[in-house]
């Protein structure tokens, strides 16, 4: 089946159906609302790519490992009892007097999982990490849907708190939406090991798996990315900090402070000191590259944006640049 | 350094260095605010803990700044002062010694000149803006204002330097009496007084210094301790006579000659007696050679010794010294002794030797043998009695130049006159001796002896050191119901009895009398005893004379001369030059200020008073031992040396430390907390 390309006058009309901004700079209009009109037509150009060559479980859009039924040749095999007699080559078998079976390419489609963070922590920062990972979610779960990708969006934060499963095709976008749209920091601290274990636990197709949080977990990450690190994932982790993460002092935290966490509620105190920011830096930078290397070691793609990045530049150019997008 | 108000800092340190240290270690109140995650901040934390050790220290380096700002701030509080050399308040008077006793070389060059420069350096350190400024007053005998109130330091600092030696006795009271208005003057600023002196002065206790704070600077002496200051030993004071007397000067390195007299033989008038007197005021015993020169040439040496300063009175050692010579004419001679020490002024002294001469005496009296006895044992050449009736009846001029009586006994004149129960109408023109009687003077009578006064009466008091009163014992005179001399400004009290003074003296316009309230009649056994004639041989020389013995004449720094003399004026060179006008035939000499031989053209002054030998002899003066304290007003004043004068506040360098601190420790916080 060939591709089926979105057209602009689809893209827009979806838009405002979702009530989308139509206007071209993404997201500049209404700092809340998820895609523009115009953003989205232009992610209607993109496709989601793995780096793997993954089976999936109905025909899709994408060439298949395995050979199947679909218009494009692939190869010939001699036939043996049993085979399907409509798939040999009569015109071969007139010239070389040999049965010989014509062997089709199978096309199957892709399962894009998006494993958004909702922890109380992702709702800091100035723009909110929460509203930026709802945004790639939504980008990344409306290109894989005009691609008839079978696409998972799950919210996690202690566990999984919610999950769209199996989307497939334009008519669940307005619902991948409204639920990214509903979706809310939850109450209980983020735990990242028993959201992958639990991801991994339902969902049990092989696909992209695409995880936004910003991993200010206290629990163990190697852990939780042991549960991720599968032949069934081609993992693409997306790490978001705020400006405020990054550079605290230069965005108002100055002074002697209590530092209280957003999740477990624990009070850290300091006093902010050029020597102590130099520190804190220097562990943010260990923190990330620490990230980094568990990624590496189990072959997933590690990216870290700041919430201060355009969204548009975010998703256009460097998850092009990652290989997520193509 | 000392504190003025210890009490209040410590106080204030018992209460506020507690306080900042326990807010230091009280929980830091701190803003609360959220954040994503306290994961990144606590692993900061815990690495800047780990790496950096002194972590701990660094920030109790706030702290101990913070303490060092609180202990400026408290030493601030506590008032601190320390001594300062010279310090003005708002109105300041400087008293400069500059007596006899101020021209030793202890302090070098002189005494003097080391109270000038004391007295340049409180100049120096008068404000400006001192509403009044600075009076300059230098005193001896006489006190001197070299320089009225005023703030212009240039002319204090000229009047200073302009300031001449003297070898005067000291006299501090009129300097005081000068200066008293000044002191109690209502409604005006503090005045501070100065007295830059070697110590060797003597003041009225009825002198009012109001709110003036005295200073005794003291110059010259040891080194006194440092932080000796006012505040120790206030003015208010009362001056302890124990402490007082226990309060034995320094020894000081002098030998002086104290004493000089001469006097002729009454039965052989060309030999001559030399008295001297030494004073050793050093803590060893002083040998010298003692030389006499007769008009400029040796002609005895005497060698002597005078003991050291008694360790347990502090009487300074005395000694005596007897030469005896041949002077048939008039002849100057002159002592001197050969000990270097730190008083030249007494090491010499002179005496012009006059002609002997034998007086001439009227005695004025209704009739007194046994007076008339005496004065002829005296050794005068003549004796001329007298009824008062027959005085009044000549001239008075005629009786001192001659001529009085046509016979040829009259045609000498008299060179004293013996009043006895007499007193003239008109005041005589010749130095007198008056008995139970005085001169017609303003002021001078005797009062009869009162109620309680009847009876006999010991003389109680005399001057023994008056020339008059030399070697006159009078213990164990007593006197039948004297009267009591009344005395006007001037005269001297010689002698004192239960009802008052009964002997004086006075000089008026350059003549001298000496009388009694009684009469021999009344002084019961005196005549009898040794010391009547003695006072007889004294007081008729004494007068006749003119000088201070029989036939020696010197004169002391700060006494006047009177000079016969022709022409305009009389000018005499010596340690100083003086000049006179000459007006009929006198000159009156202003007062010697330096001791020393004065010397005139001989063509213009009378014979034998070309060569004026003015000497120190001075007890007081040549005891140059630094006095550790003066009694002023009856209080008594401890000694600062120049060098520690005054007591200057300075909590506000304190402050100033504060502040800088404070601002060490902001510029620590604020780079600490600087992003």
């Amino acid at each position: 089946m060939p591709p089926t390309l979105v057209t602009a006058w689809d893209a827009t009309a979806m838009a405002e159906r979702l009530g989308a901004q139509p206007a071209s700079t993404g997201v500049a209009s209404d700092p809340d609302a998820l895609l523009t009109g115009d953003f989205m037509r232009r992610l209607d150009q993109l496709d989601v790519l793995s780096r793997k060559i993954l089976a999936g479980k109905l025909k899709g859009e994408r060439r298949s490992k395995m050979r199947g039924q679909s218009v494009e040749f692939a190869d010939y095999r001699q036939y043996v009892a049993g085979d399907d007699l409509r798939h040999i080559d009569w015109n071969l078998y007139a010239r070389l007097d040999k049965l010989f079976l014509r062997l089709f390419m199978e096309e199957e489609d892709l399962a894009l999982s998006v494993l958004l963070d909702v922890s109380k922590s992702m709702r800091y920062g100035q723009p909110d990490k929460l509203l930026c990972g709802k945004r790639l979610a939504a980008a990344l779960a409306y290109i894989g849907l005009v691609n008839y990708n079978r696409v998972n969006v799950c919210a996690f934060a202690d566990t999984i708190v919610g999950h769209l499963p199996n989307l497939r095709g334009r008519r669940p976008v307005p619902q991948v939406f409204d639920f990214l749209d509903g979706l809310q920091p939850a109450s209980a601290a983020g735990d990242l090991a028993a959201s992958a274990r639990r991801f991994a636990m339902t969902v049990k197709g092989k696909g992209i798996v695409v995880l936004i949080s910003d991993f200010l977990d206290k629990g163990d990450l190697a852990s939780a990315l042991r549960y991720l690190a599968s032949d069934r994932y081609d993992v693409y982790v997306l790490q978001i900090l705020s400006p405020q993460e990054i550079d605290p002092a230069a965005n108002g935290l100055v002074g002697d402070l209590a530092l209280r966490d957003l999740e477990d509620r624990q009070t850290t105190e300091v006093s902010i000191t050029p020597a102590l920011m130099k520190r804190y830096k220097a562990t943010l930078e260990a923190f990330c590259q620490g990230i980094r290397e568990q990624c590496m070691r189990r072959d997933m793609m590690y990216m870290l944006s700041d919430t201060s990045v355009p969204f548009e530049a975010m998703v256009l150019r460097y998850l092009r640049e990652r290989g997520l997008l193509g | 350094m000392t504190f003025l108000a210890p009490f209040a800092a410590a106080i204030a340190a018992a209460v506020f260095i507690p306080a900042l240290v326990a807010l230091y270690f009280l929980k830091l109140r701190r803003r609360i605010v959220e954040v994503s995650s306290t994961l990144l901040w606590r692993k900061a934390v815990q690495d800047m803990e780990v790496n950096a050790p002194l972590q701990r220290l660094r920030r109790n380096l706030l702290l101990l700044l913070q303490l060092l700002i609180l202990l400026a701030l408290l030493f601030a509080l506590a008032r601190p002062t320390y001594q300062q050399a010279g310090k003005a308040g708002q109105r300041m008077v400087i008293l400069i010694d500059r007596s006899g006793s101020m021209n030793a070389t202890d302090a070098a060059p002189t005494r003097l000149e080391a109270a000038k420069l004391a007295a340049l350096k409180l100049v120096d350190d008068l404000p400006t803006t001192a509403p009044g400024g600075a009076m300059v007053v230098a005193f001896a005998q006489r006190t001197q204002v070299v320089q009225p109130f005023t703030t212009d330091a240039g002319l204090l600092r000229a009047a200073i330097r302009a300031i001449e030696p003297t070898d005067e006795p000291t006299r501090l009271e009129p300097a005081l009496r000068l200066i008293e208005p000044v002191a109690n003057q209502p409604d005006a600023p503090p005045l501070d007084l100065y007295l830059l002196s070697d110590g060797r002065v003597q003041a009225g206790t009825d002198f009012k210094i109001g709110n003036a704070q005295f200073h005794f600077v003291r110059i010259g002496g040891p080194a006194l301790p440092t932080g000796t200051g006012l505040a120790a030993t206030p003015v208010s004071a009362p001056a302890s006579s124990a402490s007082s007397a226990a309060a034995i000067p320094a020894p000081a390195d002098n030998v002086g000659i104290v004493g000089l007299a001469a006097r002729r033989d009454f039965r052989k008038p060309e030999a001559v007696q030399i008295l001297v007197s030494l004073a050793n005021f050093g803590s060893d015993r002083a040998d010298l050679n003692l030389t006499l020169r007769v008009d400029g040439s040796p002609r005895h040496v005497i060698h002597t010794f005078i003991p050291a300063v008694s360790s347990s009175t502090g009487e300074p050692g005395t000694q005596s010294a007897q030469f005896e010579l041949d002077l048939p004419g008039a002849a100057n001679v002159e002592v001197s002794h050969d000990r270097p020490d730190m008083l030249p002024a007494d090491d010499r002294a002179g005496l012009l030797i006059a002609e002997p001469r034998q007086l001439r005496v009227l005695l004025v009296s209704p009739g007194n043998g046994f007076l008339e006895q005496a004065i002829k044992a005296a050794g005068v050449r003549r004796v001329v009695a007298m009824q008062p009736g027959d005085y009044e009846r000549r001239d008075p001029q005629l009786l001192r130049r001659g001529g009085w009586d046509p016979s040829p006994m009259g045609a000498e004149g008299f060179d004293v006159i013996v009043f006895d129960r007499f007193s003239p109408k008109s005041r005589p023109p010749i130095d007198a001796l008056f008995f139970a009687s005085t001169p017609p003077a303003p002021g001078l009578k005797i009062l009869p002896p009162s109620s309680q006064s009847l009876g006999t009466q010991p003389v109680l008091d005399w001057r023994r050191d008056h020339a008059l009163l030399r070697y006159v014992e009078m213990q164990d005179v007593t006197i039948e119901s004297p009267g009591r001399l009344v005395l006007p400004d001037g005269a001297e009290v010689l002698a004192t009895c239960q009802s008052g003074p009964v002997m004086g003296m006075m000089t008026i316009d350059n003549q001298r009398f000496v009388f009694t309230s009684f009469d021999l009649a009344q002084a019961r056994t005196w005549p009898m005893q040794v010391s009547f004639p003695v006072f007889m041989s004294n007081t008729l020389p004494w007068l006749g004379l003119g000088g201070q013995g029989e036939a020696g004449r010197g004169f002391r720094p700060g006494e006047t001369a009177v000079i016969t003399a022709s022409g305009s004026e009389v000018v005499y060179r010596g340690p100083t030059s003086l000049k006179a006008p000459v007006a009929q035939g006198r000159a009156v000499l202003p007062p010697f200020p330096r001791a020393g031989v004065y010397l005139a053209d001989h063509s213009r002054v009378a014979p034998a008073w070309d060569r004026l030998p003015v000497n120190l002899l001075s007890l007081e003066e040549s005891d140059i031992r630094p006095a550790p304290d003066v009694h002023v007003a009856g209080q008594a004043v401890a000694a600062v040396s120049a060098e520690t004068t005054t007591r200057r506040e300075v909590w506000r360098w304190f402050a100033w430390a504060a502040l800088g601190v404070m601002l060490v420790e902001w510029l620590i916080y604020t780079r600490r907390m600087h992003i």
